[in-house]
């Protein structure tokens, strides 16, 4: 059966499924470093989901919160939180999905992460813009106090207010586009305040990157900017119906989004090995396209 | 834009393509000949400075090569046939017609005259013959862009063959870009918006010759000062080197040529084809240089510089 556009529903059930390639600790003595990234990803979703009424019951909410929540307080992951600086942004990230489902001691946390926030360099590090705006999204979610600049500042500095014709546009370029409109609308939970003409020039961009990857089947930044649209509600474009209708046939039954084209797994590998290679080539879309579901 | 900064690249181009034609005249392969005079053709109607000296030496050794071949070889689909009618009409107003082509020509138009209608991908070659008085008239038919695109893993450039298909009966449906095309305005403005949206993907995937050819077929469509159009000017205009070739092409031609040695003929095959592509494309951009002389080489009254 084919699907005009990707169901939130499956792809969950898909992610729910998967849930042993998404804990760093999984059998291992040292965490799994490259297991984080689709962690707090993870927990991303699932703050997405919070904050809409109709999945607070969900059995999978508790699922994945589960996951997270008992990752979150180990030792191990409390000793990479404090030795490894970079692991700030993502931690606070994950933290926030937990107490939006009240699965955290907040006031512990809080007190930790405002203590870090204060004594290490997290402030003080370089980050590119769309990563400073992240920064800000962490620290505004989990209320500690801080003088980063605006979300309007911040968002100038990204590619977002200084765009080149698309042609010229790497991955990079289109990622870091993406990235900056989640963090600035708060996963289009914020109006993002800019003038007329720049969203116009920015809606552009989205449709003319939609174009190109649609070309090239990089389905992981067509669910990207589908979300970007979304988060920017715009959603009246030719574009943004064709990319809805060309990841909702892509859909597999059991719910997986594919990942870029020209990455897809060799069939070679077999049993564990071909799971895990498509997992790391499919959970970014996945996650993706159910954030989109989730909130168009 | 402006138009000297597009002349002056064809100049530099046509001037890439004199010297090698000079230089390798006697190991040029029939079908580089053929894009070598197209080259220097589309250099002479669109810059100030011609030559026909150069003209007159690609299309002398491209008779030469036809002569030497055996008519099963040019009329056996050896060759794109559509390249064929026009090298030959250009070599006509060199005053070297090919008795080769006239022969396929000829089998051509009486193939076609016996099928009810011409196969949308023929539009082109019917459209040359007619004008060469080999067929009674040309039929253009609306081009169907009803068409849906499959939605695949590999996206929609794993449709390249379609893309091109689409840009050959658009070629054929105008004329090569000579008069409008007959389809309705929701019709145009679908067929800019799937070509438009080709461009941009092709230009992005350094697919230099599918991207030349889909701006032909946009300014054939009178979508010539759409955005995608004037961006993709722009890019084309950038991937020209010093010398005058077009294409930063160094890795298709390793490629290409795997072990063989030397790589030199394939070089010369991949950027005399990314040349002409480009070439073409720009000048068509120059609207009213284009349909004059296009017009006048199709109906055989073009004369050379």
């Amino acid at each position: 059966m084919i699907h005009i556009e990707p169901s939130a529903d499956r792809a969950l059930d898909w992610l729910v499924g998967h849930l042993d390639l998404f804990n760093p600790m999984d059998g291992n003595v040292k965490i799994q470093r490259s297991r984080l990234k689709p962690l707090t990803e993870l927990a991303l979703l699932l703050t997405c989901m919070s904050m809409r009424e109709m999945w607070q019951g969900d059995r999978r909410v508790s699922v994945v919160g589960n996951l997270i929540a008992r990752t979150h307080v180990s030792q191990d992951m409390r000793s990479h939180l404090i030795r490894h600086t970079d692991a700030f942004v993502p931690h606070v990230l994950r933290a926030i999905s937990l107490k939006q489902i009240a699965m955290i001691d907040w006031d512990d946390e809080q007190v930790l992460l405002q203590r870090l926030l204060r004594c290490s360099n997290v402030l003080f590090t370089e980050r590119l813009p769309f990563q400073e705006l992240e920064l800000r999204y962490a620290l505004e979610g989990a209320g500690l106090v801080h003088s980063e600049p605006s979300v309007a500042t911040l968002f100038r500095r990204t590619i977002a207010s200084h765009l080149c014709p698309t042609v010229y546009m790497t991955e990079f370029d289109a990622y870091t586009l993406t990235h900056a409109i989640f963090y600035a609308t708060s996963f289009g939970h914020e109006p993002l305040a800019i003038a007329a003409i720049q969203r116009q020039r920015l809606e552009v961009a989205l449709r003319d990157l939609l174009d190109i990857y649609l070309y090239v089947g990089q389905w992981d930044l067509v669910a990207e900017l589908l979300f970007a649209c979304c988060c920017l509600a715009t959603r009246d474009s030719r574009q943004y119906r064709e990319a809805l209708i060309a990841l909702g046939t892509l859909q597999g039954v059991d719910g997986s989004m594919p990942g870029p084209a020209a990455a897809r797994p060799l069939m070679e590998h077999q049993g564990e090995q071909l799971r895990e290679r498509f997992f790391d080539w499919s959970y970014h879309t996945t996650i993706v396209a159910a954030m989109w579901a989730l909130t168009d | 834009m402006p138009d000297s900064e597009a002349r002056r690249a064809i100049g530099q181009a046509r001037e890439w393509i004199r010297c090698l034609s000079v230089k390798h005249v006697m190991e040029l392969a029939p079908a580089d000949a053929m894009l070598a005079l197209i080259g220097l053709w589309l250099g002479d109607i669109t810059y100030v400075h011609k030559d026909s000296e150069s003209l007159g030496v690609v299309a002398n050794r491209l008779q030469q090569l036809l002569d030497d071949s055996d008519q099963d070889t040019v009329g056996s689909g050896h060759y794109d046939t559509r390249l064929l009618l026009i090298s030959d009409s250009i070599l006509r107003c060199c005053g070297q017609a090919s008795a080769r082509i006239e022969v396929l020509a000829r089998e051509l138009a009486a193939d076609f005259e016996d099928l009810d209608s011409t196969p949308d991908d023929y539009l082109g070659e019917s459209f040359l013959l007619s004008k060469r008085g080999l067929l009674p008239r040309h039929v253009t038919m609306p081009v169907d862009v009803s068409l849906e695109w499959k939605i695949g893993l590999g996206g929609i450039s794993a449709q390249r063959t379609h893309v091109q298909n689409l840009c050959r009966q658009i070629e054929g449906a105008t004329g090569f870009g000579t008069f409008p095309i007959e389809t309705s305005r929701l019709g145009r403005v679908e067929l800019e918006f799937r070509l438009s949206q080709v461009l941009l993907g092709s230009l992005h995937s350094y697919d230099i010759e599918l991207a030349a050819a889909v701006l032909r077929s946009l300014v054939s469509i009178q979508a010539r000062d759409s955005r995608s159009v004037r961006e993709a000017l722009r890019f084309l205009l950038l991937q020209q080197w010093r010398d005058g070739r077009f294409g930063f092409l160094s890795t298709e031609v390793r490629l290409l040529a795997g072990e063989r040695s030397p790589v030199e003929p394939v070089a010369r095959r991949v950027y005399l084809q990314s040349t002409v592509a480009c070439m073409w494309a720009i000048a068509m951009m120059l609207r009213d240089d284009w349909i004059v002389h296009a017009v006048r080489l199709f109906t055989g009254t073009e004369q050379a510089a």
